[in-house]
């Protein structure tokens, strides 16, 4: 094609896309993003994540946020994106299978998810290749976002953030001296409690015991005997609940008393601590507690699914309203929403204010510290993390 | 000092544990050359059934244990009995159903191994189908606490329990094989099964009533798992199994006596071990006791009689 050519089909094509925006820009309510690429209402949105299986839970959560996000919007913009369900049960697996799937569907614009971080290793690749934005509410291991994935977008901190305020909650609020820190031995154990480790380090707290465990013995007595010769305020452990109970289980029956925090919220620390054990142990979870979020978000998902949101459901509400957002912008492209949500995506989300950095992630993650009170977790407090 | 006694007291307490396990192995080997790795799933089984006791007996997790000491030895002896039934019955089954065609086939030691390997992934994928994948936790019923202190050490009150249990019971074994009739018969088929059977010997109820010995092993062992470390799963037997099939060589496989000094021997060398080089170092110095031990004794510790290895 000639230059002359270029030139005369150039000033058309971007008076005709300039009309475009002004029209997507223009409108408030009504078919607010038919002006350009996909018609609003032939826009199709996708959750990835475990929605059978054991880990359902966690699924129906980045579901069910991204569904009431999705209500919101059709009701409010008259519009009827739909949404696509991949359910890889949270088996890294079955996710490449599901994404491969996800990027032929051309109507399909975004993803929520994938719910795990095994699948989104599994899977960031294959989306970014497919040009198909995500949008993480729940996969929170720190390497995820150092493939450097274009489309690849997290609402929820990283466990290196996690890892930065636990530790800062243990040296400002419980105000340790001395800390001993374990790991499970696994990706994720190991990873948070190095940061664990070099946050210490950093605020000059001596780490005086620091422990690898074998997540699959039942008996820690070496490391029970070996925090106690060292005597810390408190023990780190980086830890999945079963291997966190039964060391906490085994330093409380050690005589350790030690202030305990863990990096796994979840009720199986507790029936595997025992009740006894577990009281007064701290637990800590990079996502923002859902009993201190907004009133207006908890009422109107009480409403919508009869029960109080959980852990992630800010997060998920959130990661739809990016890519909603996005899309009410007039990006009903692919290449053009993951613009968007690279570079402009800034607002207050429930679970704090959404912008990404140039690694996908968050700019201020936060982490919720939870105490064991009667047998059951209370919120401490969420502390926000940069 | 104070350090040295804690290690010994817990390296005592784990390698009960090992060598309880290493007994199981030691009897089937000794009358069947099989190493029966399903043995770990006969354990596992009888901690499920431990836990289906405590349940209908309305023990709880979480619900404080309303009874005195008494009544919770009670639950506890009522648990060793479903834990050993449940032992039995397994160990039992697996001869007849798993082994005992092979035997009769004259299978090589290659295809028994692989079928004691297939029974102990059916048995822990069978429990995982019913029991799902997560630790369950078994209540406390006794109260732990300090029954008396070395040097100023405390000793728990449950850890005194798992030693002199495990002890107690690996010398009655012992006793049984070497002092009795049907002991004699269980050497004989150790020596030679096909010279014993001339004699008159049953091989296979002798091989039966041995894998029942070791399932009322597993069964102990179950109970002991429960009320010292109180959960269980069903992986909880393959990290057990594997040190307590490592404390059998060490004290040299077929060997009663030897397996109860290959477990004191290992825990104690494991959390020695951890303690000088931390804990992720603790399995590979229990390996390395175990190589160098086999390369300057290659019998095992007290193994001595018979070692070569039967096909």
């Amino acid at each position: 094609m000639s230059s002359k050519v270029i030139k005369a089909l150039a000033v058309p094509s971007a008076l005709a896309s300039l009309a475009m925006s002004l029209a997507a820009c223009g409108t408030d309510s009504g078919n607010s993003a038919s002006a350009s690429g996909m018609d609003c209402s032939s826009i199709h949105l996708g959750y990835s994540g475990p929605l059978t299986g054991p880990s359902a839970s966690y699924g129906a959560t980045g579901l069910d946020g991204l569904t009431l996000a999705v209500e919101q919007y059709n009701k409010k913009n008259n519009c009827d994106i739909k949404i696509d369900k991949f359910d890889s049960q949270g088996d890294p697996a079955q996710a490449p299978a599901l994404a491969q799937q996800a990027i032929k569907q051309k109507n399909l614009l975004a993803i929520v998810g994938p719910g795990f971080s095994g699948e989104v290793k599994a899977t960031g690749a294959i989306y970014e290749a497919g040009g198909l934005p995500t949008v993480i509410s729940s996969a929170t291991s720190a390497s995820l976002s150092d493939a450097g994935w274009k489309t690849f977008h997290r609402v929820v901190g990283s466990d290196a953030a996690g890892a930065a305020g636990e530790a800062q909650f243990l040296i400002d609020t419980v105000g340790v001296k001395k800390v001993a820190v374990v790991d499970n031995s696994q990706e994720y154990g190991r990873g948070i409690a190095d940061g664990v480790r070099s946050a210490m380090k950093k605020a000059s707290v001596p780490v005086v015991a620091s422990e690898s465990i074998d997540a699959a013995a039942s008996d820690y007595s070496s490391t029970v005997t070996k925090i106690k010769a060292a005597n810390p305020d408190a023990v780190y452990c980086g830890c999945l609940y079963a291997e966190g109970g039964r060391l906490l289980k085994q330093l409380r029956d050690g005589g350790v008393n030690a202030v305990f925090l863990d990096s796994s919220y979840d009720p199986g620390l507790i029936s595997t601590a025992g009740a006894a054990a577990a009281e007064g142990a701290y637990v800590g979870e990079p996502a923002t507690a859902p009993d201190q979020t907004n009133s207006d978000f908890r009422t109107a998902w009480e409403k919508r699914w009869g029960k109080e949101p959980g852990m992630f459901a800010a997060e998920s509400y959130d990661a739809a309203n990016a890519i909603l957002k996005g899309i009410k912008a007039g990006n009903t492209t692919r290449q053009s929403l993951n613009d968007w949500l690279t570079k402009d995506a800034d607002f207050k989300g429930i679970s704090g204010q959404i912008k990404f950095g140039p690694d996908g992630n968050v700019k201020v993650g936060h982490v919720t510290i939870f105490k064991v009170v009667d047998g059951q977790f209370q919120t401490v407090k969420t502390l926000a993390v940069s | 000092m104070d350090t040295f006694t804690r290690i010994v007291i817990d390296g005592l307490a784990a390698g009960s544990f090992y060598a309880l396990v290493a007994v199981g192995y030691s009897l089937a080997f000794r009358v069947s050359g099989v190493i029966n790795f399903a043995h770990n799933e006969v354990i596992m089984l009888g901690t499920f059934a431990c836990l289906l006791v405590a349940q209908a007996l309305g023990v709880h997790v979480g619900a404080a244990f309303g009874g005195g000491t008494m009544t919770a030895v009670g639950v506890l002896l009522l648990c060793a009995v479903a834990a050993i039934v449940v032992g039995c019955v397994a160990a039992l089954g697996l001869d007849r159903f798993a082994y005992r065609p092979l035997r009769k086939r004259g299978a090589n030691v290659i295809t028994t191994l692989i079928t004691a390997l297939g029974a102990s992934l059916l048995l822990q994928e069978g429990v995982a189908k019913w029991r799902g994948r997560d630790l369950e936790a078994f209540p406390r019923l006794i109260s732990k606490h300090e029954l008396f202190s070395i040097g100023g050490v405390a000793v728990r009150n449950d850890a005194v329990v798992v030693v002199v249990s495990a002890t107690v019971f690996c010398f009655a074994i012992n006793m049984f094989i070497t002092r009795t009739d049907f002991g004699k018969n269980i050497r004989a088929t150790a020596i030679n099964p096909d010279v014993a059977g001339l004699m008159g010997v049953d091989i296979n109820r002798v091989i039966g009533i041995t894998y029942m010995l070791a399932g009322i092993a597993a069964g102990v062992a179950a109970v002991l798992f429960v009320f010292y470390y109180e959960n269980t799963s069903y992986i909880m037997g393959f990290s057990l199994g594997i040190k307590g099939l490592t404390a059998a060589i060490l004290g040299g496989l077929g060997d009663v006596k030897g397996a109860l000094a290959g477990g004191l021997v290992l825990g104690l060398a494991e959390n020695f071990g951890a303690s000088l080089f931390g804990s992720e170092w603790k399995d590979v110095i229990a390996f390395v006791v175990l190589i160098v031990l086999l390369t300057v004794r290659a019998q095992g510790l007290l193994g001595g009689r018979r070692v070569e290895v039967r096909a």
